[in-house]
């Protein structure tokens, strides 16, 4: 029985890994393109954790937000986002302030300082999740880092959700999930405002033919 | 007293016998893939046997240097392949050397290519060797910090005892930190050897070689010795990687019965890798030479990573 438990720990830690690389592979690309794919497959990392956790754990509720998750993160909001780039045409590769090589080592400090200060708050934490705590932080803070470097508003967008979904698996790993009409209302949100700022990343090309939100700063044409 | 005959025989068999093989393997499925018919499978060993009958041409300006860095290279080959365990755990130099001596005989051998690319002072040569010199002053630390993280999982710098506990423990395998160093050992590899996102293997237009570049001086049994090394370098390197993360089947003694399997799944493994290394070189470009600082960067951090990692479960 102890073994099960320390496999299907183990399961959830190499997933939360795999988003975890997935998301140093965001701050360190400069297609948009594969940005976006590495965050659908993220997506689906994530909504296999949390499956596997609705089946370790028995609650029900976490199944639905399953079901919901992979149909708007794996698929609506990446099918989204494509159909964007698509449309406004963006050829370039995307501009960031700080170069890869120097934002790539932050990004590591930045997962040091989640991995630091959760230490204190772990220990007392049962097995089945020592790592994800950490790594859902790390997640989170690194959503915020591609918000302020990047220079596009689609990158900024990316890090925007990045955030969000570190968000949601803080929330699954620590206390199996928010209720569920949370989540509803979590879900809905992040819908909606990935579709406002899509249709102001258009505007913004209309009006500036450029996607660079530095731009925006500038009161007069 | 049988065994220390056998083994490092067998060993030397599957890593300098095969090797060509490897290489042929590599460029026949890639040759399919682009639809193309390709050359032999067997067409390395064919280069080899043509090299080895061929006189040798040596500039007088070089030195001693550029005469005995392909033994030099060739033989610190040679010794890795006799530290790292190929069909069975057990391995022939097993208390002479660890991890740490692997490391530095790569380096060694590295370190000749690169003096002697220098020694007769041709343009490209020196070119290849500082790209060289470049290239592996990012991979080395990400290949340093990968296998240690693998050593402090498994509490011992000798490859023979941690393919024997990750063998035996397969949970101790199915954790992060492994899997992190697994993706940064993954690209340091493709970076070590050679291989397209880095280097090309196929050319030798002079704008884009590295590894070639260096060895262009060199001739008929010279260049033989250098080239089965480099290819014996991907098959030891391909062999570290499959008998660390995916030791199932190894044979943990020297039973006939057991090496047949051990072999037969180390054969399907590294077809596997190297059918990975074929889909890669596929779909990516080769890389400029100012981006791939981005790429073995992340790989130094994916293996800094799999350390801090190890700390914190702890």
């Amino acid at each position: 029985m102890t073994q099960q438990i320390i496999v299907n720990s183990r399961a959830i830690d190499i997933l939360a890994v795999l988003m975890l690389i997935t998301t140093i592979i965001l701050i360190g690309t400069s297609r948009l393109k594969t940005c976006i794919w590495v965050y659908a497959f993220r997506s689906f990392a994530l909504t296999l954790v949390s499956g596997l956790i609705a089946s370790f754990s028995g609650i029900h509720h976490i199944y639905i937000t399953t079901a919901i998750s992979l149909a708007l993160k794996v698929i609506v909001i990446p099918g989204f986002l494509f159909h964007i780039v698509r449309k406004i045409n963006i050829k370039k590769g995307q501009e960031s302030l700080i170069n890869y090589t120097f934002s790539l080592l932050l990004a590591c400090g930045i997962i040091l300082i989640a991995f630091y200060s959760t230490q204190n708050v772990i220990q007392f934490e049962n097995t089945f999740m020592r790592h994800c705590l950490p790594i859902a932080l790390s997640i989170t803070l690194l959503g915020f880092f591609v918000m302020i470097i990047r220079k596009q508003a689609i990158a900024q967008i990316l890090g925007l959700i990045t955030m969000e979904d570190g968000m949601f698996f803080a929330a699954l790993s620590t206390s199996y999930g928010m209720p569920l009409i949370v989540e509803l209302g979590l879900f809905f949100d992040i819908m909606v405002s990935v579709i406002i700022m899509g249709i102001y990343v258009y505007r913004i090309k209309e009006s500036f033919n450029t996607l660079d939100t530095d731009f925006l700063k500038e009161l007069k044409e | 007293m049988t065994s220390n005959i056998i083994l490092p025989i067998l060993q030397l068999i599957v890593i300098v016998g095969f090797s060509p093989l490897v290489k042929g393997f590599i460029n026949k499925i890639e040759a399919r893939l682009q639809s193309r018919r390709g050359a032999s499978i067997f067409q390395p060993y064919y280069n080899l046997v043509k090299l080895l009958q061929k006189d040798a041409v040596v500039s007088e300006t070089s030195s001693w240097i550029f005469r005995a860095t392909p033994y030099v290279t060739f033989v610190s080959i040679l010794i890795i392949s006799l530290i790292v365990p190929v069909l069975s755990v057990k391995v022939p130099l097993n208390f002479t050397g660890d991890i740490i001596l692997i490391i530095y005989l790569f380096a060694l051998a590295r370190f000749f290519l690169v003096l002697s690319s220098l020694d007769t002072g041709s343009a490209f040569g020196g070119m290849g060797g500082s790209r060289e010199m470049m290239v592996s002053s990012m991979a080395e630390p990400a290949m340093i910090l990968s296998l240690f993280a693998v050593a402090l999982t498994a509490d011992s710098t000798n490859l023979s005892n941690i393919t024997n506990t990750l063998l035996n423990d397969s949970i101790l395998l199915l954790n992060p930190s492994l899997l992190l160093a697994f993706a940064a050992l993954g690209v340091v590899i493709i970076a070590e050897a050679g291989r397209i996102p880095v280097d090309n293997p196929y050319t030798h237009l002079e704008l884009t070689m590295i590894h070639e570049g260096m060895l262009l001086e060199f001739s008929g049994r010279y260049l033989a010795l250098a080239e089965w090394a480099s290819s014996m370098k991907l098959l030891v390197l391909l062999t570290i990687l499959v008998n660390i993360f995916l030791p199932w089947g190894i044979a943990d003694g020297l039973a006939f019965s057991g090496l047949i399997i051990a072999f037969a799944l180390y054969v399907v493994k590294i077809g596997f890798f190297a059918f990975v290394i074929v889909i890669v070189e596929m779909s990516f470009a080769k890389l400029r030479l100012f981006r791939i600082p981005n790429l073995l960067g992340t790989a130094f951090i994916l293996s800094i990573l799999a350390i801090i990692s190890l700390y914190v479960v702890r």
